[in-house]
């Protein structure tokens, strides 16, 4: 069931009426049947999968804790290799196979619904019990509510037990202002998705279906429109989610803080997908030796992680190649920041200038761009093809007809407002003022609420001639 | 005091949000100008200037002109058919309509007894219909669940059209004209003579029959209780219902009191050129139109005593002319 699905609306009445009218002691069980039926919408057929990682890691967390034939790490160890055993055989077996055995045609499980970020969220859970940073949850229920909590079960934020299962112990009362800013949150993020998002999505759809039909013009603004509808598609689905959460008086991480006002690469994975590369620092990059162990080995880590990374996006060598690229930005980011220092002083560019930050952003916009390519296309051979053919707009023509083509002029005209407003929301952010927050009590709440709605329902992509836009994170 | 502020907050916002949700789904819906479901059009009649009103589905606005009928009978009519108007589409049609017009006649094209539960055109047939009871009744006794949402809320169906709708729509829209042709829908291309089949798959043999009939009764009952008089018909077409199933009909019309009358009887009567007067195996084209309803004129007042002939109404004369126009029959 997605967000942006009228059915979620009566579930979300139905799962939060009974969060908050239920006994204390049934409503932790409640939200656990909730986030397993929202589950069984996905798919029943993966609910083993699911209940499969909760039981595995919830035993292996209270064995390693009270050391069970005096080991703990071997429980830990037992507990991490059956979660991402799980995830490797329904994820990775087709793909690793494929590389073994050249032309093989081996069939993995079918991949459940949000496995990469349940099962990120239990092995967090085994490494902070292991390193004795939370206490081994007893309660089966509220573990298993923790990793079943429908709003970041499909797609995040990766959820942290450490975070989340000390807020499911307190008593919850209602609170009206959250339950406001949840709403207003989550449909700020309906209007992202279905108004702004969706739309582009149309755009890049219809270049990519065919980039060999386009101008290489069309294609560069289709790789442009690319890199904007990714994250507005994650971002609107975090907000979602982070709404849904609000609404039950929950707090999830942020998992966005404007990243396309980053400086760097670098900057930019501090703000894009918090919730995992957080996770990734955690409990791969640091174990690895973080930036402890002199230049080389450290930039051989970044290579590490974002290659990781990448696969952990999907098995394909596109998304390796992805995550490849990011690691290598940072690199060489890191190696040739002195020089690049070095020649601002000289030029006498200042450091902190507006001019200075908006040209490194957009630089890092464009470089972040070539490695979406990569991500949204079916091959690398596509990928390839893409990036010569916006190559070749210096030889052969930008081709403004054909970009133009790719959406009707009206709806070119609404994404200038649209796009307006999300960059005013990002900058908002990085003045640590979201626009959520900025919204006052009684008649402005509600008028921009309904304002909002009325938006979605009048200009957002749905219904009859459109097909149904899954989030672009679902299939992770 | 501050929670009286929020509740009024609140349903300002869903008031402001429900208006213009409904003024946009008004707007954006497409001008409809033929094919039936021409309500717009329909409620700026007159109010009771009408003397017959027709339903029934495409062989109703494809082959009823008012305008000739009216030549013929002197009798005001209205077309309200819709493309495959299911029966409790056209009991709630007859009860919508009547609310503004009290004819002495009504015009049943009787093929819908044998449709299914749902048709294919659910969606414009009560679009356009008038928010209000019958609107909401036919929706839920003939509406597919899945089209509910956007009937109640008619942005839902329409809303991705603001990327073409163009100004004359929403003026369209805004000023709905009345219709110089009554609602008849006038096609003028001419196909080869069609050979008369059966179509198979109108049975009586179904529980959605024995529905229908139950909506006829309704539809009787109705008409008896304002003093109208409902006279069901076959409406011609190469197209034909079964014997057997016409023949069940027959009979429970009869048993029910209503006149059933079957016009591919009278083909030669009326006058019909196979080689001419079809447009395809279900509609005449507009010279067949012309023919048929001429004839249906005369028909409605031999059985009303009308004195026939036309009138003097300078609305009437102008809808006649004006057919003829685009008929091609006079220079415009």
């Amino acid at each position: 069931m997605s967000f942006t699905a009228p059915t979620y609306i009566l579930f979300f009445a139905a799962a939060a009426g009974g969060w908050y009218l239920l006994p204390q002691r049934l409503r932790r069980f409640w939200l656990l049947m909730a986030g397993v039926a929202f589950y069984c919408f996905a798919g029943p057929r993966f609910l083993p999968a699911l209940l499969g990682v909760a039981l595995v890691s919830y035993l292996a967390a209270l064995a390693a804790e009270a050391r069970w034939l005096g080991k703990q790490r071997l429980w830990t160890c037992l507990g991490l290799i059956c979660v991402l055993g799980t995830l490797f055989a329904c994820k990775y077996l087709t793909f690793f196979f494929g590389m073994i055995v050249p032309g093989a045609a081996v069939r993995g499980l079918p991949l459940p619904p949000g496995l990469s970020f349940y099962s990120f969220g239990a092995c967090a859970y085994l490494i902070d019990v292991q390193r004795e940073k939370l206490p081994a949850e007893r309660d089966p229920v509220d573990y298993a509510a923790f990793l079943t909590f429908f709003p970041v079960l499909l797609a995040g934020p990766v959820g942290r037990a450490r975070e989340f299962l000390p807020q499911l112990k307190q008593p919850h009362a209602f609170d009206a202002a959250r339950g406001k800013a949840g709403a207003l949150r989550f449909a700020w993020g309906a209007f992202k998705k279905l108004v702004a998002a969706d739309c582009l999505g149309l755009l890049v759809d219809a270049a990519y279906a065919d980039p060999s039909a386009v101008s290489g013009g069309a294609m560069l603004v289709a790789a442009l429109a690319y890199s904007v509808q990714i994250y507005l598609d994650f971002a609107a689905y975090s907000d979602m989610a982070i709404g849904s959460a609000e609404m039950l008086g929950l707090r999830v991480t942020e998992n966005f803080r404007a990243p396309y006002l980053s400086r760097t690469v670098k900057e930019f994975w501090k703000k894009w997908h918090i919730s995992l590369t957080d996770w990734f620092r955690e409990y791969l990059y640091i174990p690895l030796g973080g930036s402890r162990r002199g230049k080389a080995r450290t930039a051989l880590n970044v290579l590490i992680v974002f290659a990781v990374s990448g696969l952990w996006h999907g098995a394909a060598w596109t998304f390796v190649v992805w995550g490849a690229l990011n690691g290598l930005y940072q690199v060489v980011g890191s190696v040739t920041a002195p020089a690049r220092q070095s020649l601002r002083q000289r030029f006498r560019i200042p450091e902190q200038g507006a001019v200075t930050a908006a040209v490194q952003c957009v630089v890092t916009f464009l470089l972040l761009t070539l490695t979406w390519i990569f991500f949204r296309a079916p091959s690398l051979g596509t990928a390839v093809y893409v990036i010569k053919h916006i190559l070749l707009i210096a030889r052969d023509g930008f081709g403004a007809a054909s970009a133009a083509a790719l959406l009707p002029l009206r709806r070119w005209l609404l994404l200038i407002p649209v796009l307006a407003l999300c960059v005013a929301e990002d900058v908002g952010t990085v003045r640590g003022r979201p626009a959520w927050t900025r919204i006052g009590g009684g008649f402005a709440y509600w008028g921009v609420l309904a304002a909002l709605l009325l938006a979605i329902l009048l200009f957002g992509v749905y219904g009859e001639g459109f097909d149904a836009r899954e989030f672009v994170y679902f299939r992770f | 005091m501050k929670k009286r502020r929020e509740i009024a907050a609140i349903l300002a916002a869903a008031m402001l949000f429900l208006c213009l949700g409904f003024c946009a789904g008004a707007l954006l819906r497409p001008v409809r100008t033929e094919f039936g479901c021409m309500w717009p059009a329909y409620l700026r009649e007159e109010r009771n200037s009408l003397d017959v009103l027709y339903f029934g589905s495409s062989m109703v606005y494809c082959d009823v002109a008012p305008a000739w009928v009216w030549a013929e009978s002197g009798l005001r009519g209205f077309v309200m058919a819709a493309p495959e108007q299911t029966m409790p589409i056209t009991y709630y049609y007859v009860r919508e309509a009547c609310r503004t017009q009290s004819p002495q006649i009504i015009l049943l094209e009787a093929t819908g007894m044998f449709f299914n539960e749902y048709q294919n055109y659910t969606k414009p047939n009560i679009s356009y219909m008038p928010f209000g009871v019958n609107r909401l009744s036919a929706m839920a006794a003939a509406a597919e669940p899945s089209l509910w949402d956007g009937l109640l809320f008619p942005l839902l169906h329409y809303h991705d059209r603001w990327t073409d709708v163009s100004a004359d729509e929403l003026r369209a829209n805004l000023a709905p004209a009345a219709d110089p042709l009554a609602g008849f829908t006038l096609l003028k291309d001419a196909c080869a003579a069609p050979t008369p089949y059966e179509r198979e798959e109108l049975t009586a043999d179904s529980d959605t029959y024995l529905e229908n009939l139950q909506w006829l009764e309704r539809i009787r009952d109705y008409c008896a209780g304002r003093g109208i008089t409902l006279i069901a018909y076959i409406a011609p077409s190469a197209s034909r219902i079964p014997a057997p199933a016409m023949e069940t009909l027959r009979t429970d019309a009869a048993e029910r009191g209503i006149a059933l009358l079957d016009c591919n009887g009278h083909l030669p009567e009326m006058g019909i050129d196979d080689d001419a007067d079809w447009y395809d195996y279900l509609h005449f084209n507009v010279s067949g139109a012309e023919k048929f309803s001429r004839w249906l004129g005369r028909y409605l007042a031999d059985r009303t005593g009308s004195s026939g002939g036309g009138g003097t109404d300078a609305l009437w004369i102008g809808r006649l002319r004006t057919i003829e126009e685009r008929a091609g029959r006079t220079e415009a």
